[in-house]
């Protein structure tokens, strides 16, 4: 009895093995480089020559050339970065995938193989195709990424207005700009300061200073600077960033020198507050509080503590000028504040203060790019709209 | 020279960094990686100075008995604690990171036995040990072959001890450990210092905001001119939209609400955005271009 029962065992699994067709190979297995790529990278597509059975997944290996085919004997278990004697696996896929980008080193050829294989529960291959190999194939560095293009073509056109309004200003030295109240006042708050003998605080955002919002806000508080050394009233400057504090520092003490108050300049006022949100709002707010400051600056990027900041200011019946293109900050401080540089208002200032015809060249040449790119978008849109030509998608591919 | 430099700086390096973005070859890409490293050394220096500026500034209000004064004790105090919290100190001394193992031959199946403090939370294998009493030891027959056993502590700050332990039947083997607790940023004292004072004050900081968003809002909203009562009409719109209050008297409010920010809220915010875009773009040139100096002050 038991004898049966074990021919019997044999016989249905040798019935289930031979039911469980061995997987087919890979067909068109593919290697390209990726377009505007590092060098770094390759990509790879297959196709197959059946429909996979259930739980079939693809083992996709690399190798430097001159290696033999690599061996998918049952047993083994294979996961991506495995190594297989010179082969090492790119990647085990079991959904059906077609394709895959791997990285590899640049300046350097493989081979690439490529095989279904089916596997146990415990993830050991039980069975292979024969595998498929091409090669070796190199990945390509480009010079120049092509999908960029309308970005470089923007900054192009940009730099080419700011060189011809440049020219212009030389001769013609009377630039409109449209008036920004917030800037004028800047002054006018900071007499009043003076007149009420407490400190300005400028608080210098909340980004590090290679953002361009904080280096904008930086740029003016060099004319705060030297205008607060004019009127001999304490300006005190409080930084999220240390590193931003350095830089505050020396601008700080360069505004007090070209005031020719170099003497009046003290280091201690350009604070390292902390470079944790709440903590920073906190101790802003500690300085509102206890120095009571005539006139509060809030220039760069500010996030959940802007209204904070800006409601103690209020409280404490100082002058507040903000300045951010931050968008969700900015109805809370054209809330809080007397006045609020939206966008990029923010960037004009510095240029707007210092009335160099050169700079408000700059600013004329920004404007005449916004004009363009209205038209730009008006035509796009009315282009799209009646169905002729989808502009956006390509030009900003 | 002393303008000259900077400016040649910020031209060479900011133009690198607009070149940058069109040039994906790994070359370039390498030189950026190695520029950025720079950066964040220079950066994380910028932190020491960070420390001596608290110090300079703090330091003399203390000692002439400034207004408010104490805060500054507290503010040197709590950074010195945590200064010396955040140092891993336990790297000083020998913390074991494998509990001991003693192997003895007795009678019968594999039995594992292991000692650690009822706060230690034992894994053998994939099986996670119950609770036990303050004393008591675990103890369990196991399968022959190899096994790891963790412990470790339910509350962070402790390293997590690791034995794999490979026995047979006719042993038992007692593992002993207590996970040591850790300094520096893991450690339990940092860890418990952020989580039960630094996060509570940050969450109450934050609360704050409740109070001053409704403060904002009361003066905001006051119709003073045909700008602020169009601001009043679109709030009070928003709330009935967002409110279930506003369901409730129309279902106009909820898709009022709605075409008010895809359409006109939207269109504002696109506007914004890009007027500061191509600002931020100019900015840029302008300092890469060397047209603004003004933060570079007089050549003297």
């Amino acid at each position: 009895m038991r004898a049966a029962a074990l021919l019997l065992a044999v016989a249905l699994a040798a019935t289930v093995r031979s039911a469980t067709a061995a997987p087919a190979p890979l067909s068109s297995l593919d290697v390209q480089p990726l377009p505007n790529d590092s060098g770094q990278h390759l990509h790879v597509t297959w196709t197959r020559t059946a429909a996979p059975a259930p739980g079939t997944a693809t083992v996709i290996l690399r190798a430097r050339p001159g290696a033999a085919t690599p061996d998918l004997a049952p047993g083994r278990k294979l996961t991506a970065g495995d190594a297989l004697g010179p082969w090492t696996v790119v990647g085990v896929l079991e959904a059906g995938e077609l394709d895959l980008t791997d990285e590899i080193e640049a300046d350097t050829s493989y081979l690439y193989a490529g095989a279904e294989v089916l596997r146990a529960a415990d993830g050991a291959i039980t069975e292979a195709s024969p595998v498929t190999t091409i090669g070796p194939r190199a990945a390509e560095a480009a010079l120049f990424h092509r999908q960029r293009t309308a970005y470089l073509v923007i900054v192009l056109a940009i730099g080419l207005l700011i060189y011809w309004y440049v020219r212009a200003a030389r001769t013609k030295k009377d630039l409109y700009i449209r008036r920004l109240p917030g800037v004028d006042a800047i002054e006018d708050s900071i007499g009043r300061s003076t007149e009420m003998g407490r400190p300005v605080l400028y608080v210098t955002g909340l980004e590090e200073i290679q953002n361009i919002q904080t280096i904008a806000s930086l740029l003016i508080l060099g004319y705060v600077a030297e205008k607060t050394a004019q009127y001999d009233t304490d300006l005190k400057v409080a930084n999220y960033y240390p590193l931003t504090m350095v830089v505050a520092e020396e601008i700080v003490r360069q505004g007090y020198a070209n005031a020719g108050r170099i003497d009046a300049y003290r280091p201690e006022n350009v604070l390292f507050i902390t470079a944790e949100q709440f903590a920073f709002a906190a101790g802003v707010n500690g300085i509102i509080l206890r120095d009571r400051p005539a006139t509060n600056i809030y220039f760069g990027t500010f996030y959940g503590e802007s209204l904070l900041l800006a409601e103690t200011g209020f409280l404490t019946g100082a002058v507040q000028i903000a300045g951010t293109a931050e968008l969700t900050q900015l109805p809370f401080f054209i809330t809080a504040c007397d006045y609020t540089l939206i966008g990029e208002e923010l960037y004009a200032a510095s240029a707007y203060l210092t009335r160099d015809p050169v700079l408000l060249a700059n600013l004329k040449a920004a404007d005449a790019f916004k004009i363009a790119a209205m038209i730009f978008i008006v035509v796009g849109v009315a282009l799209a709209t009646a169905g002729v030509f989808d502009l956006g998608a390509k030009v900003f591919p | 020279m002393k303008k000259t430099l900077p400016l040649l700086f910020g031209m060479v390096f900011g133009a690198y960094a607009v070149i940058e973005f069109y040039i994906p070859h790994h070359l370039v890409g390498s030189l950026s990686d190695e520029l950025r490293s720079w950066a964040a050394i220079l950066a994380a220096a910028a932190f020491i100075i960070g420390g001596i500026n608290i110090l300079q500034v703090t330091w003399p209000k203390i000692r002439r008995r400034e207004p408010d004064w104490q805060y500054k004790v507290v503010l040197l105090a709590a950074a010195a604690v945590m200064l010396l919290a955040g140092l891993p100190w336990h790297k000083l001394g020998d913390t074991p990171a494998t509990p001991t193992v003693l192997i003895e031959a007795v009678p019968g199946p594999a039995h594992l036995v292991v000692n650690a403090p009822a706060d230690v939370t034992i894994q053998v294998g994939a099986v996670i040990a119950p609770p036990r009493p303050d004393g008591a030891r675990y103890q369990a027959d196991v399968g022959p072959g190899t096994v790891e056993v963790k412990l470790s502590r339910r509350v962070p700050g402790y390293r997590t001890q690791l034995a794999p332990i490979t026995i047979t039947d006719g042993q038992r083997v007692t593992v002993t450990g207590d996970p040591p607790m850790l300094w520096g940023r893991e450690g339990r004292v940092f860890v418990w210092i952020y989580d039960h004072i630094f996060s509570p004050s940050n969450a109450t900081m934050f609360a704050l905001l409740a109070f001053f968003v409704a403060s904002a809002a009361f003066r905001a909203f006051r119709a003073r001119n045909l700008e602020a009562a169009l601001l009043l009409g679109a709030a009070i719109l928003m709330m009935l939209g967002r409110a279930p209050l506003g369901r409730a008297i129309s279902d106009v409010f909820p898709d009022l609400a709605q075409w008010i920010l895809d359409v006109p809220s939207n269109g504002g915010r696109r506007a914004i955005m890009m007027g500061a875009a191509i600002g931020a773009i100019a900015t840029a040139l302008r300092i890469i271009l060397g047209i603004e100096r003004s933060h570079l002050g007089s050549d003297a």
